[in-house]
């Protein structure tokens, strides 16, 4: 009963701590974001691996989101004869939900993760600990870069994602079940409102920070070897996904009411 | 090269994203009105169920705006519109349902006259659509009439009564028919009669050709016998005069004695044609009465100017203008009634004779002065004896008149006595103004009569002056109406009235 006890405690101490440690990741990357040396080709190397590295699956999965939506969205307005309603839906959906945060899921299994483990094993090959003795901070050379990535890759592939997305909507509304193709943009237009976009942005860059940030987290203090780097990269992932989908919640909640 | 490839990598994804985000935000931007430009109006309406924010507002199914807030008024509801066009106080907003999902937006009508309406200002003018709950509302009364209807219906079949009354009226129907069938059997003798006559009548008419025909070979028949007959006396006659000859030639004879007594006719004929001929030579050369009357045209210039002549005469006779007057004046000193009749020929307009019969109530006064030379009386021996005679009988006036211009002048007799007279016509001849003066010897003063006349209408006139303008004991005013006829007037109502015989 005391272990049992003990146990929770410790879990809750763990957690406590784990949100300490993180914040205080998350203070000395914001910290040191500002300062020089701007190690611009670490920065670029990150932007590659975070944006340039996980587009082409942010564009597929885009796709047959928009595509999936379509088709689904008009069946059910068919029951209305409101078909014409499809793309403006999905519009919607895509640009305020599903791109930010389908993107961040998808950067976040591939990125993140990818983010966890190079760390990781960077922690448990102790060249994080070498990066100290060459007098570099490792969170400034290591972290802030990918942070940065984060920050402006996922918006951007959001931005990306809701594009591909509707253009999967509009084939398979107006090419394969034949929706006016007039009345689908109009009504896109009509209902799609700037707000819609800009506030998926904001989320995609929550999000891209959360999941940067997450995989930083979960590999910068990793340990045990190879299982504590898979173990980190699993967590990383898990957490990474559960965070943005509970961070969704509050800034749609944010934003909309 | 790898150096070179990861910052193109990377800014390939963000030059996409960023155009991909531009483009996107353009053409969502296309579809709502521009937040910053247009102004905000706000109408109150009872239920604003279905509208929300961002709801679309149209003018003619163009968006010219938004639902910018809703907010609760009382127990109404404050719907404030974002619209980028031009209003006017008269515009009015209605809620219209965009489809059966409950969703609407509002219709506005902009307005034609009125005031613009500016920032903040409230569109009066709420129409209500139908909403489908009213519907609802509608079907369920329709419902419940449809269920009375119904309900007594039943009551009236539904049961034992109501059948039975059913079969009654079944059997009504049946009577009914019946009758029907009876009264077309009882009228089928009187169907036959008239079918009878039309038959008959048909066949008089049937008989009727029929005679004509008989009629018509009969006739034919006579014909064809008087052909036959005037074969015969041909016949006969040549059969005669073959057998006569002789006969025929003393015919012949007379036949020529006749000719020969014809011929002497003849002759006599023509010497009386040549006579006639030399009648007419005569007549034609102007010889003898008959002559001179055809052939002289001194009869013709003659009777010409003679009808020149009465022409001109008639057409003097024909512009002669009568007018006949009639006045009454009365006397306030005397309170009497004077009244004149006139009677004025007027050949020119600028010229009339005119004839007056006068009743005067003051009569003709004269005055007689006897003096008689007496012996007997021991006093003077001389009487005088002064009379002042007042007769009351007609007087006349006959009076010549010429006007100059707006002036007319009299002169001849007036009332008994030559006297003078002047007119003086204004405004349009409606106002005259007149003065006579006459009986320069009846007493002190000469008579003089200043009056004024109006015309008021186109026969009637009124009257009113002074009389005895110098002569302070009999002086009096007057007033008087009168009536005027001119001969036009005069031949309407003469042709109107039954025509004497003269």
């Amino acid at each position: 009963m005391k272990r049992l006890i003990e146990a929770i405690g410790q879990r809750v101490i763990d957690l406590i701590e784990g949100i300490g440690r993180a914040a205080m990741l998350l203070g000395q990357t914001l910290a040191w974001l500002p300062r020089p040396p701007y190690r611009i080709r670490i920065l670029f190397q990150a932007m590659e691996f975070v944006g340039v590295g996980s587009l082409f699956i942010v564009l597929l999965t885009g796709l047959f989101t928009g595509a999936v939506f379509a088709l689904q969205g008009a069946g059910a307005f068919r029951l209305f004869n409101a078909e014409s309603l499809v793309g403006s839906t999905v519009a919607i959906s895509l640009a305020r939900e599903l791109s930010p945060v389908l993107t961040g899921l998808m950067v976040t299994g591939r990125a993140g993760s990818g983010i966890a483990t190079e760390l990781g094993t960077m922690r448990v090959t102790e060249q994080i600990d070498a990066l100290y003795t060459m007098a570099v901070n490792p969170i400034q050379y290591l972290v802030v870069p990918r942070f940065i990535a984060g920050l402006v890759m996922v918006p951007i592939l959001s931005v990306l994602f809701t594009l591909v997305g509707m253009g999967g909507a509009y084939f398979v509304g107006v090419v394969l079940l034949n929706i006016d193709e007039g009345i689908f943009l109009s009504k896109i237009y009509w209902f799609v409102d700037p707000p819609d976009l800009t506030s998926g942005l904001i989320k995609a860059c929550v999000f891209g920070g959360i999941l940067t940030m997450v995989g930083c987290y979960k590999g910068f203090y990793a340990s045990g070897g190879a299982r504590g780097v898979g173990l980190a990269t699993t967590q990383s992932v898990v957490v990474s996904s559960v965070l943005i989908l509970v961070a969704d919640y509050f800034l749609t909640a944010m934003m909309f009411e | 090269m790898k150096e070179i490839l990861t910052p193109f990598r990377v800014g390939l994804v963000v030059v996409a994203g960023l155009a991909a985000f531009i483009w996107m935000y353009g053409k969502i931007e296309e579809g709502i009105s521009d937040d910053a430009s247009g102004y905000r109006v706000y109408a109150i309406f009872e239920d604003v169920s279905g509208l929300a924010q961002k709801s679309r507002v149209v003018i003619a199914g163009i968006g010219v705006g938004e639902i910018d807030k809703i907010e609760l008024a009382g127990d109404k509801a404050k719907v404030w519109l974002r619209v980028n066009t031009p209003l006017k106080s008269d515009a009015r907003v209605a809620k219209r349902q965009a489809s059966l999902l409950g969703e609407y937006y509002l219709q506005l009508t902009p307005g034609y006259t009125g005031t613009p309406l500016g920032d903040g200002d409230q569109i009066k003018n709420v129409d209500y659509d139908v909403a489908p709950a009213d519907l609802m509302n509608g079907m369920k009364e329709i419902v419940a009439n449809v269920q009375d209807i119904t309900a007594s219906l039943k009551r009236v079949v539904g049961d034992e009564e109501g059948e039975q009354k059913l079969s009654e009226i079944l059997t009504n129907i049946n009577e009914a028919v019946g009758e029907v069938n009876k009264a077309v059997a009882a009228n089928a003798p009187k169907i036959d009669v008239v079918v009878d006559n039309v038959v008959k009548v048909t066949e008089n008419a049937k008989h009727f050709t029929e005679e004509f025909r008989r009629d018509a070979r009969v006739i034919l028949a006579d014909a064809r016998k008087v052909a036959s007959d005037a074969r015969d006396v041909a016949a006969n006659v040549k059969a005669i005069v073959g057998e006569n000859q002789g006969k025929v030639q003393e015919g012949f004879d007379g036949v020529r004695g006749a000719v020969s007594r014809l011929q002497g006719a003849l002759d006599k004929l023509d010497e009386t044609l040549d006579r006639a001929r030399s009648i007419a030579i005569k007549i034609d050369e102007g010889q003898g009465t008959v002559g001179q009357l055809i052939n002289d045209d001194r009869l013709v210039r003659n009777v010409n100017e003679l009808v020149e002549e009465s022409g001109q005469f008639v057409k003097k006779f024909t512009r002669l203008q009568t007018v006949v007057a009639m006045r009454s004046e009365y006397y306030l000193g005397q309170t009497a009634v004077k009244n004149y009749l006139e009677v004025r020929l007027q050949p020119k307009p600028d010229k009339y004779y005119s004839l007056t019969l006068v009743d005067d109530p003051r009569g003709r006064t004269s005055f007689r002065e006897t003096v008689t030379n007496s012996s007997a009386s021991d006093e003077d021996p001389v009487v005088r004896e002064q009379q002042t005679i007042t007769e009351d009988r007609f007087r006349l006036s006959l009076q010549f008149a010429k006007r100059f211009y707006f002036v007319t002048g009299r002169i001849g007799i007036i009332e008994n006595t030559g006297g003078l007279g002047l007119d003086v016509f204004l405004f349009g001849d409606t106002l005259e103004l007149s003065t006579d003066i006459f009986a320069f010897d009846e007493n002190v003063n000469p008579r003089q009569r200043m009056w004024g006349t109006y015309t008021f209408f186109t026969h009637l006139y009124v009257a009113a002056g002074i009389d005895d303008v110098w002569n302070d004991e009999l002086t009096d005013f007057f007033v008087g109406a009168g009536i005027r006829f001119t001969d036009d007037d005069l031949k309407a109502i003469f042709t109107a009235a039954p025509a004497p015989s003269l």
